[in-house]
């Protein structure tokens, strides 16, 4: 029985539905990513203005910069290529939410502390 | 001979990338616990403090990743010393087969971790809206989602996880049916990160919203 479904799951799905689908769940994922890390910034961001701390101004251009790559990936020709604009799409994106965490950590609580006072 | 080490240098750089993703979700989902534990306290303290248990949380985390990362990277080096037989397609179908097993154990972790991060958030937000929100009652607890989105995201991946288990054990099949059923499980294990990638853009969005809005009622209060 479990030959008779590693047999039908292997038949059923060709590498070309393989790289079909990569490119449609990447694009997706990456997509959500993008905004993800958009609405984190501006979080960060509102949370600061409360504190009137300067704003994250070279985290949206980061972001911004890994867009042109991300819309590449529907157009990519193989899954090698795939991978690789994944790989300068998500590092900065993983790096850009960690460094604002770190970095908003405090700010967050502190502006939370004074939007959660009563007027 | 070069397939054999160009194989090697491509996998372990894979390796490499996918263990990247994991220490970041791990400090991720470090830093979302840490922070809905805080929105959660009542009263709500000035600053945001690690406590003690959860700085042993995180040593210990840190401990178990790089263990990790020296057991699955560690096999490339030993790899590349390892005289190479005359029978080199065999070897390399095996470590192939191991590659991807180890990759689709990756994946997996993404998403669990990817969907612990979500339900991290989840609370952290309803805990926020009870806080800051339009109808906020100072005093009252979060409500606490029930863990059925947990389950059900447990119930999918060991549905979806079960495939590779048998691949694992099984490799009597020929190669391009066991890769592609290898792949299908990739492209499933993907439906969930992407489910879960969403719900998080959603979270983070309505946290924005109820941030900002909280801000220009203090600032209206204020003026």
């Amino acid at each position: 029985m479990l030959d008779a479904l590693l047999n039908a799951m292997g038949n059923a799905f060709t590498p070309e539905m393989y790289l079909f689908w990569t490119r449609i769940e990447c694009s997706a994922w990456t997509l959500a990513d993008v905004v993800i890390v958009f609405y984190l910034v501006r979080l960060a961001n509102a949370a600061r203005r409360v504190l009137n701390q300067d704003p994250h101004v070279f985290s949206y251009i980061i972001l911004a910069a890994t867009i042109p790559l991300a819309a590449f990936i529907p157009l990519a020709p193989t899954g090698g290529v795939i991978l690789l604009i994944e790989l300068a799409v998500t590092i900065p994106h993983f790096l850009l939410i960690l460094y604002v965490l770190a970095k908003d950590a405090r700010s967050f609580a502190a502006a939370l502390h004074v939007l959660a006072q009563p007027r | 001979m070069r397939d054999v080490y160009s194989q090697i240098l491509r996998t372990a750089g894979l390796e490499s990338a996918g263990l990247f993703w994991i220490g970041a979700e791990l400090a991720i989902l470090f830093m979302m616990m840490a922070a809905r534990r805080h929105v959660q306290t009542r009263p709500l303290p000035p600053r945001l403090e690690l406590r003690y248990s959860e700085k042993r949380r995180a040593r210990t985390w840190a401990y178990c990743f790089l263990l990790l990362a020296v057991i699955f990277l560690g096999r490339h080096p030993i790899n590349a010393l390892t005289p190479i037989p005359q029978d080199v397609s065999t070897l390399l179908i095996g470590r192939v087969r191991v590659h991807l097993a180890v990759w689709s154990g990756f994946i997996t972790a993404w998403v669990v971790l990817e969907v612990a991060i979500v339900y991290q958030g989840l609370r952290g937000y309803l805990a926020l809206k009870a806080l800051i929100g339009p109808a906020a009652s100072k005093t009252a607890r979060p409500a606490k989602p029930s863990a059925a989105m947990l389950c059900l995201a447990g119930v999918f991946l060991l549905h979806a996880a079960a495939p590779a288990q048998i691949l694992l054990a099984e490799a009597r099949s020929a190669n391009q049916v066991y890769y592609n059923a290898m792949y299908l499980y990739l492209r499933l294990a993907g439906v969930v990160w992407i489910l879960a990638e969403w719900v998080a853009a959603l979270i983070l969005w309505r946290a924005y919203v109820l941030i900002a809005s909280a801000a220009r009622r203090t600032e209206s209060a204020d003026a």
